[in-house]
């Protein structure tokens, strides 16, 4: 719908503020004022009513200190009652200085938001500018030509005596007093926000909530699983049992498997890797090796491997040197299993030393027949 | 047409000038490039900042250990800070809100400004309880929202938790009074730009604003209902501030007195910083018609008044210590005085009860330079005051067995350096971006004290 507009500009306050008073005592509707600032007596001039939002902002205060303080009573005596230093669990005069925080919050941010709204201000609206000068120096007051007698010049002459600057006709539809209104009203806007709320409703339903519980499960299917029974029977796999078999060659946390080295070709082949290592990390492997040898091995091998410990000293029979032809030819993983099963004299100590240690004794037994052939070092 | 002039009520904006002078010597700061001035004080504050940067990221690096905090002074430099910020944001809800109630038409040359002070003082503030914390990765746990550990809520008896809702409270509110006052100032900006990406961001920005009769008087309406809710609010925030320490047991602390106590020191301080920053900003920006001499002499009086009520307060704090005859509160003050830290005290009492004494003089108000400086040493010594009553307090408590004493480490003191930084930086931009003035609320009062001005419109 356009309409027919009158635009009269001023350049003074008191020049609209009579402007506006005289064209509406002659009866004119008045569409708007525009001004740069407040003039205060305008919304008089105009025939404005008060605006209504001091009692947005008490409903709002109200609302906002009832809440807060039902739910500070809420948190201290209900959901979980502390007992701090004797003092009643529902202390309401240590709950003033919160609830009067969350009242000042409520009542001035919603009145704001109130404001926006009921004037149809949100960010990157276009401005309804009718004369670009009413944000700088002018003053605009806009007549609606609702009647077939309105005559322009009439009204030039009832304003000329307050300073009349400019008088120019148009005819539009300003998009924001439109009678579409706000975004807020219009039919789709309104039907989405209605699916939604639906759809928010029924999931709600749909997903019940055990409310002693802290968090809150949205489809909770995954989280609360139904178990089988592991013995019980099932028809989802073709042997019909609930409980599976582990895939083979699954090995057991913490186990590994002692008899990886007893066949003949592991034992040829089976070695410990140590991967490139670090100075660092070399020096304190060899520690460990140097350790773990001089625990278990010394006594009989003795310090160097020739089998001089101290326990041939006494005349068991000595053990061959580690550092003899014989041994240097071992494989590691034939020393592995002789360490781990024993041989002749020597016996088994794999329930002794661990499985990485018994790698570490081999690596030094290495070291050994390495310096005595001369090397220094590894 | 001469310019007549109210014999009972002087025009508060000097110059006599039209509705369009005032749009142009506003923007005027926004239109201009940015001078060397401006940047060589950016980089300044920039660089602040950045050490402060660095030593509180070096802090949470490395532990709360960096400061120079021991087991009797739990308390020192971070939450002196935190209240003296605090307090210096008092004067902006002040100007804006009590001002606005008590019909105070000069301040709206200053509101803007003073509020945008608010904002920018209370993030320099906001930062020190955090970081103080010394876990602030879980500074989230002060909020009561339903969470996974029980459900644990916070302990709603506790000042700290009121704190926490007051302060956030409070800048809430302070942002929105201080956008919702920009948004006309905004349109204006729109309609007058040039440039497409200025016109399209303050277009954005101000909503959509088209001056219309109706939104102002909405506008006016919620402005009221605004001041009338900031005005307890301010009060509250400061008492709650205060609370911190009056409910606890160290004497020097547990004082009813505290309440109007900081809340008057808080004004007193936050006017002396706005008289710092306005001082600067008139003579910088050319405002001297919009911040006149009976801005700078009205602010000076509050100053007076404020400044009595806490040279009262530190005057009363000592007779309730003798009167009570309870012997620790006496100790306590006697050390204050005459104790380790007596040149805190003496420094505070000099800057905040022997200084502004001056103002009393009108030759001593209406010399710019002399209040400047005055405005300056009243900063130091709001400083030292809390500095006098946190630590001073903390390090001579009942048992001389768990006596100690404090100084702040270079990264504390690096920390308070780089809140001036922040400050300063937002300070500097705002000047740069927004209009400083509240130009609406300026032409409004135009005809304040002239029964006839020059014709606006020509």
């Amino acid at each position: 719908m356009s309409r027919r507009l009158l635009v009269a500009t001023f350049g003074d306050e008191r020049d609209i503020l009579g402007a506006t008073r005289r064209a509406r005592e002659s009866g004119y509707s008045i569409l708007d004022v525009f001004t740069p600032f407040a003039v205060h007596g305008l919304d008089a001039a105009a025939g404005l009513r008060p605006s209504r939002l001091p009692w947005i902002c008490f409903a709002l205060g109200l609302t906002g200190a009832i809440s807060k303080l039902w739910y500070q009573i809420w948190t201290s005596a209900t959901s979980w009652p502390v007992n701090v230093g004797g003092k009643p669990l529902n202390s309401v005069p240590a709950f003033v200085p919160v609830t009067f925080e969350i009242m000042v919050l409520f009542a001035a941010v919603g009145t704001v938001l109130a404001f926006l709204i009921v004037s149809r201000l949100r960010p990157g609206r276009k401005p309804a500018v009718i004369y670009d000068r009413t944000t700088d120096d002018r003053f605009a007051l806009v007549l609606v030509q609702d009647d077939a007698g309105f005559d322009a010049d009439v009204v030039r002459t009832l304003l000329e005596p307050f300073g009349l600057l400019e008088m120019s006709e148009r005819i539009e539809d300003p998009p924001e007093r439109s009678p579409r209104g706000s975004f807020l009203i219009r039919p789709v806007f309104v039907a989405l926000s209605a699916a939604g709320l639906i759809i928010f409703a029924v999931l709600t339903y749909l997903t019940p909530r055990d409310f002693t519980e802290p968090n809150l499960l949205i489809l909770p299917g995954m989280v609360n699983s139904v178990p089988y029974d592991p013995f019980s029977a099932d028809k989802n796999f073709p042997d019909g049992k609930t409980l599976r078999a582990p895939v083979s060659g699954t090995i057991a946390r913490g186990f590994y498997p002692i008899d990886s080295s007893k066949s003949e070709e592991e034992a040829t082949t089976v070695r410990a890797d140590f991967g490139k290592l670090s100075a660092d990390r070399q020096r304190e492997i060899d520690e460990l090796a140097a350790g773990v040898y001089s625990t278990f091995c010394q006594p009989c091998h003795g310090t160097s491997g020739a089998g001089d410990g101290l326990i041939p000293q006494h005349g068991y029979p000595p053990p061959p040197a580690l550092t003899a032809e014989n041994a240097l030819k071992l494989e590691d993983g034939r020393m592995f299993n002789i360490i781990t099963f024993g041989r002749g004299n020597m016996p088994s100590l794999g329930h002794r030393i661990s499985r990485e240690d018994r790698w570490l004794v081999i690596r030094h037994v290495r070291q050994l027949q390495h310096t005595a052939s001369g090397g220094s070092g590894p | 047409m001469p310019d007549v002039v109210s014999e009972i009520r002087r025009p508060l904006i000097g110059g006599n000038k039209s509705y369009g002078e005032v749009t142009r010597e506003v923007c005027a700061p926004l239109d201009r490039k940015s001078s060397a001035a401006w940047w060589t004080t950016l980089s300044a504050a920039l660089a602040m900042l950045v050490l402060g940067v660095v030593a509180v990221t070096y802090e949470l690096r490395t532990g709360i250990g960096t400061w120079g905090l021991n087991n009797t002074v739990g308390w020192a430099f971070d939450i002196t800070n935190f209240v003296f910020w605090i307090g210096i944001g008092h004067a902006g809800t002040l100007i804006s809100a009590i001002l606005f109630l008590f019909n105070q038409k000069w301040r709206t040359s200053v509101n803007r400004s003073a509020e945008a002070m608010t904002l920018f003082a209370v993030m320099c503030a906001g930062i020190f309880p955090v970081i103080h914390m010394g876990r602030p990765w879980l500074a989230h746990w002060v909020i009561p929202y339903p969470n996974a550990r029980g459900p644990l809520w916070v302990n709603f008896r506790s000042p700290l938790v009121w704190d926490m809702f007051a302060i956030g409270t409070y800048f809430i509110v302070s942002f929105t009074f201080w956008y919702v006052g920009l948004i006309p100032d905004l349109a204006t900006i729109r309609d007058r730009a040039t440039s497409k990406i200025k016109k399209a961001l303050a277009g954005f920005f101000s909503f959509g604003w088209d001056g219309s009769n109706r939104t102002w008087q909405r506008y006016e309406t919620i402005y009221l209902l605004l001041a009338g809710l900031a005005t307890p609010l301010v009060v509250s925030v400061h008492t709650i501030v205060s609370w911190d320490f009056a409910t606890s047991l160290i004497p020097g602390w547990h004082t009813t007195i505290f309440p109007p106590y900081f809340v008057a020191g808080a004004v007193f301080s936050g006017f002396a910083m706005v008289l710092t920053l306005m001082l600067i900003v008139r003579r910088v920006l050319h405002f001297e018609d919009y911040i006149t001499l009976h801005h700078i002499g009205a602010m000076s009086k509050i100053i007076i008044a404020t400044g009595g009520i806490v040279a009262l307060a530190y005057a009363t704090e000592f007779f309730v210590a003798l009167y009570s005859g309870n012997e620790y509160e006496r100790f306590t003050f006697v050390n204050r005085a005459l104790g380790p830290y007596g040149w805190a005290y003496w420094t505070m009492v000099g800057c905040n009860i022997g200084v502004p004494q001056l103002l009393w003089l009108k030759k001593i108000r209406s010399n710019v330079a002399a209040v400047f400086v005055i405005s300056l040493l009243i900063n130091v010594g709001m400083w030292f005051e809390r500095f006098v009553i946190i630590t001073i307090s903390l390090s001579r408590d009942y048992l001389p067995a768990s006596w100690a004493s404090y100084s702040p480490t270079t990264i504390e003191i690096a920390t308070l350096i780089g809140s001036f930084g922040l400050f300063f930086t937002l300070f500097l931009l705002f000047s740069r971006f927004l209009p400083m003035i509240a130009i609406g609320e300026v032409k409004g009062i135009l005809r304040y004290g002239r029964s006839n001005g020059k014709e606006a419109g020509k």
